[in-house]
């Protein structure tokens, strides 16, 4: 099953009909990336564009033809079961069947080693630049569905909830058209069968969304795609900071319509939720989220013969803080820092962990201990001054949106100066002790031989002299010693 | 032996007494403080290449303290390696002139104050001075007279001790990442930088372990029967066959030299003790004479190094020494190419989850510890000989680096690892060969410029393994391209029979008596 956000932005300014002769005449992948990601820095913020690309395409290809850092953000591309399961090889198979099954394309090798530059690759890049170049919701563009009708890119969203994008592309022979054909879910069930190979039935998942300006709230759409088989749970987290309304859309995918005789609902919690049938295979919510108390967990459940459900999470941006303790010492200065990836904050506050406790920092009361700064929208900075043993402990960072407030955790340390220097002197003292040891160990070892030797010598000599009885000089003791 | 002064026992009494004193092999060798040795020359293994092994995670820390490229950090940890293995013919030069004791204690403190200053960096080209230049060259005042000395020691079970000496490595990677990995995580990296520091202070307690080796009686041997004795009573030196005839020739001079040195100074002492007894003029006597000798010694360790290297009867023409640096070369480079690759082969042919329950660099890592000490058993019989062991080592090796490519299930690969492991234990034959090849006294500068090779190519390797995967963006030609550079460096040691135009005939001769 997948999810798409259903995607109708038409942003005049980005309209192109792509030639295939255009296509094959940028032979070096590099150099279509790069040309597309400056036209795309140059294209108005609102961009609208939607690609649909094979995800098994992406895998095998990257390593070989584009520079690495790319590589981790679009190995997540891939299907997730395909990548956990099969490997890249499926993925290409997938991506084998998705084109057949798009038309026009013709069989793609499995390994796309780049010699088949041209529309794929033209494709393939584009939907990276994209991805890279995709910028917070707020970026997005706003169009109506209707003009989504018209001549249309589509938008890929990366957003902090969404790891994985895809998009289609409509392929007409002769020329690469970027258009939706009716609406939305035509489009969608158009041709798209990302359904992987063999024992995967389920998770690829797609997203288009579908942005639309209604009054002063933005629209969101999000949709799910329900796989036939009941066994795998889907559940979807989609990140909002601020008020939205927002349509969840649960959709069974045409593969499985033979299900007849089932029943839908929508929950949350216990509470069920009146739905849209929109159309025959696709049911579907429309909330308005205005406060904390909107979000939560939305599901929606399908009981035939089998029961299959999906969940969406609605929740606000987390803030990440640090898992590795800050090390400073009594008498310095801690400064940490609290950022907020995409969503900026209303505001942001300060808590000190005292015992089980939280107690908020306020800096103009102790201003000669706590300084609070908000460096930027997205950055604050807590300082702390003349730290004491006290001051050891967990910090927390509170960002403060629109639809409710996330927390991100940050641990102190303080350690006075002897702390690590212990060790280090009874380390020191330790191999000062041991070589001592050994050289007094040797130098009695050898003055033990020396009399052993003498002992022998002497005996040696006490021989020799009793061999030499005829009064043969021995000269040999006036050599010995030195 | 090496020519230096303490290194020498004083007892040259007895110049009348040739041929009636029997031959008394000390008894150090192959036992009583050779065991010493071993475990001295094993914790300088643990504690200095495993700390290489283990500056994975410091090299994390630091890109996150310092935000620089990933490839301007790593460059810390691999010029601290590189520079432990390039110094090497420098400090042969410091242990001709201060003997191997001395070397490896100031190695020691040197290693320990480059480990404490890089505590207090603050940014990444400051850890380069500290960590990079200061704590290599002491790793390798320490590491090669650790070397060094076990060859001295033993003469009969050379390759065993050496290879037990070289499992410190294994033990080292364990240890040295669980201890570095505790006190980052308890005291912040700095602190533990710091107290490594005083952990390398122990690297001057295996020094101090480092007797030197007195060579009481059978040196005298040497020196009395010139010719023919030569060769059938210096196998008190080495049960192996002496390939380089000159070098004990030049002993015996040394000696003398030595006699004549030691004599003069016995006259000043009796001079001195029968002049004035004022205080003050014996006193500076002392100081004179104390830097006269620092002065002689300087001079002569330096005399020895410069002529091991450029004089007519330097190393370099030992023609199979020569061949054998060369093979040095491209070994190392073409060792580490595997180590490189093996993580991203694993994911290539999605090989995860058998690799999570047995890694393979794991498979490596564990069979090279056997590999060493079998190995080492092996050439230590006297049926056969070690450089045949190291060859047929290295051509299991090259073969398997050849065939790895071509490996794509984990049983096939974890096949061909363990033979890696197990051909690469000849490492700890390379001491070996290479006093076989130029004898006990040369040892250190030999070993010096092989260690150096070894670095060199340490250096290279990875850069040009990352260079030919760019170019080529396949695995398989960086596999191929280090096997074959390793056949050219084994072709160099196969012509070894070709060049040895003297060897065999002395060779036959020898035996004969035997």
């Amino acid at each position: 099953m997948s999810v798409r956000r259903l995607a109708a932005g038409a942003d005049p300014s980005n309209n192109r009909r792509v030639t295939r002769k255009e296509w094959s005449s940028q032979q070096n992948p590099v150099f279509f990336f790069k040309a597309q990601s400056e036209k795309l820095a140059r294209a108005a913020p609102s961009l609208a564009f939607a690609l649909s690309v094979d995800l098994g395409l992406q895998q095998p290809a990257l390593p070989q033809s584009l520079p690495g850092p790319l590589e981790t953000s679009l190995s997540s591309r891939c299907p997730r079961a395909v990548r956990g399961r099969a490997g890249p090889a499926a993925c290409a198979a997938a991506g084998e069947r998705q084109w057949e099954r798009g038309g026009g394309w013709g069989t793609m090798p499995a390994a796309f080693s780049g010699k088949r530059p041209g529309r794929l690759l033209r494709l393939l890049l584009l939907c990276l630049s994209l991805s890279l170049s995709g910028g917070s919701p707020a970026d997005a563009a706003m169009t109506t569905e209707d003009t989504s009708q018209s001549q249309a890119n589509f938008l890929t969203k990366m957003q902090a909830g969404l790891n994985e994008s895809s998009a289609e592309p409509m392929i007409t022979t002769g020329t690469v058209n970027w258009q939706t054909q009716g609406s939305p879910s035509d489009h969608l069930a158009h041709g798209h069968d990302v359904s992987t190979p063999g024992p995967d039935p389920t998770t690829q998942e797609l997203k288009q969304a579908t942005k639309e300006n209604m009054s002063n709230h933005t629209f969101v759409k999000y949709e799910v795609i329900l796989p036939g088989v009941s066994n795998t749970s889907i559940e979807e987290n989609i990140t909002l900071d601020s008020a939205t309304r927002i349509e969840l859309s649960c959709r069974l995918d045409h593969k499985y319509s033979h299900l007849k005789n089932f029943q839908v609902t929508w929950k949350r919690g216990n509470e069920t939720i009146r739905h849209i049938n929109k159309t025959e295979n696709s049911w579907s919510i429309q909330l308005g989220i205005l406060d904390n108390s909107n979000l939560g967990s939305y599901s929606c459940t399908l009981k035939g013969e089998e029961e299959i459900s999906a969940m969406f999470h609605l929740q606000v941006p987390k803030i990440e803080g640090k898992e590795k303790p800050i090390v400073t010492y009594e008498g310095d200065t801690a400064v940490m820092v609290c950022k907020s990836f995409g969503y900026t904050p209303i505001a942001w506050t300060w808590y000190v962990t005292n015992g089980s406790e939280q107690i908020a920092i306020n800096d103009s009361l102790l201003a000669d201990k706590y300084v609070i700064n908000r460096v930027s929208a997205n950055v604050t900075h807590l300082k702390i001054l003349k730290l004491t043993k006290e001051d050891d402990g967990v910090y927390w960072c509170e960002a403060a949106f629109e639809l409710g407030k996330s927390k991100g955790k940050l641990k102190l340390k303080v350690l006075s100066f002897m702390v690590p220097l212990k060790p280090f002197l009874a380390i020191v003292a330790e191999a000062i002790i041991l070589v001592t040891i050994v050289f007094l160990y040797e130098i009695y070892s050898k003055r033990k031989e020396k009399c052993a030797e003498d002992e022998k010598e002497f005996d040696q000599v006490e021989q020799l002299k009793s061999e030499e009885t005829n009064g043969l000089e021995n000269s040999s003791t006036r050599h010995r010693k030195i | 032996m090496y020519a230096s002064r303490e290194d020498i026992g004083y007892d040259f009494g007895d110049d009348s007494k040739a041929g009636s004193k029997p031959i008394k092999p000390n008894p150090n060798i192959d036992g009583g403080w050779a065991w010493m040795i071993v475990l001295s020359s094993f914790l300088v293994h643990i504690l200095i290449m495993g700390s290489q092994m283990a500056l994975g995670i410091l090299n994390m820390e630091w890109l996150e303290e310092f935000n620089q490229s990933r490839g301007l950090t790593a460059w810390v940890s691999s010029l601290s390696m590189g520079i432990t293995l390039i110094v090497g013919p420098f400090i042969g030069l410091f242990i001709s002139m201060c003997g191997c004791r001395k070397t490896a204690i100031i190695g020691g403190i040197l290693n320990a104050l480059g480990w404490i200053l890089s505590a207090y960096a603050s940014n990444v080209h400051y850890l380069f001075l500290t960590f990079g230049v200061t704590a290599g060259v002491g790793s390798g005042m320490v590491y090669l007279p650790a070397v060094v000395m076990v060859g001295q020691y033993f003469q009969k079970r050379r390759a065993l001790a050496q290879g037990l000496s070289t499992t410190g490595t294994g033990f080292g990677a364990f240890l040295m990442t669980a201890l570095l990995k505790y006190l980052c995580t308890e005291f912040g990296w700095r602190n533990a930088m710091f107290i490594q520091g005083a952990i390398s202070l122990n690297l001057c307690v295996c020094g101090a372990l480092m007797r030197p080796l007195f060579h009481v009686v059978s040196e005298k041997h040497v020196v009395r029967s010139n010719s023919e004795d030569n060769q059938a009573k210096a196998l008190s030196h080495s049960a192996e066959t002496i390939k380089s005839n000159g070098i004990i020739s030049e002993e015996p001079e040394k000696k003398e030299e030595e006699t004549n040195e030691e004599v003069l100074d016995s006259v000043q002492h009796i001079e001195i003790g029968g002049k004035s007894r004022s205080g003050r003029s014996m006193y500076g006597l002392r100081i004179l004479k104390t830097v006269s000798q620092l002065t002689v010694t300087v001079r002569k360790g330096f005399a020895i190094w410069y002529s091991s290297y450029f004089g007519a009867a330097s190393l370099f023409t030992n023609r199979v020494f020569v061949a054998f640096i060369i093979w040095a070369l491209f070994a190392y480079s073409s060792f580490v190419i595997p180590f490189i690759h093996l993580p991203e082969i694993v994911k290539q042919y999605n090989l995860s989850n058998q690799n999570n329950i047995f890694p393979l660099t794991s498979i490596i890592a564990i069979v090279h510890i056997f590999g060493k000490v079998i190995l080492g058993i092996i050439s230590d019989l006297p049926c056969i000989s070690t450089w045949n062991v190291f060859l047929m080592a290295n051509f299991t090796l090259v073969t398997c680096i050849l065939t790895l490519p071509l490996m794509q299930t984990y049983v096939t690969l974890a096949v061909v690892c363990a033979l890696i492991g197990f051909s690469s234990g000849y490492f700890s034959l390379m001491p070996v060969v290479t006093e076989d090849l130029v004898g006990t006294k040369h040892l250190a500068n030999a070993y010096g410029i092989i260690i150096c090779a070894n670095g060199i190519s340490a250096l290279l390797g990875p850069p040009f393994a990352g260079w030919i995967y760019d170019m080529t963006h396949k695995y398989d030609f960086s596999f191929y391209i280090s096997g074959l550079l390793y056949m050219v460096g084994i072709i160099f040691l196969l012509i070894q029979p070709c060049i040895q135009k003297k060897q065999p005939r002395e060779k036959s001769s020898e035996e004969a008596q035997v």
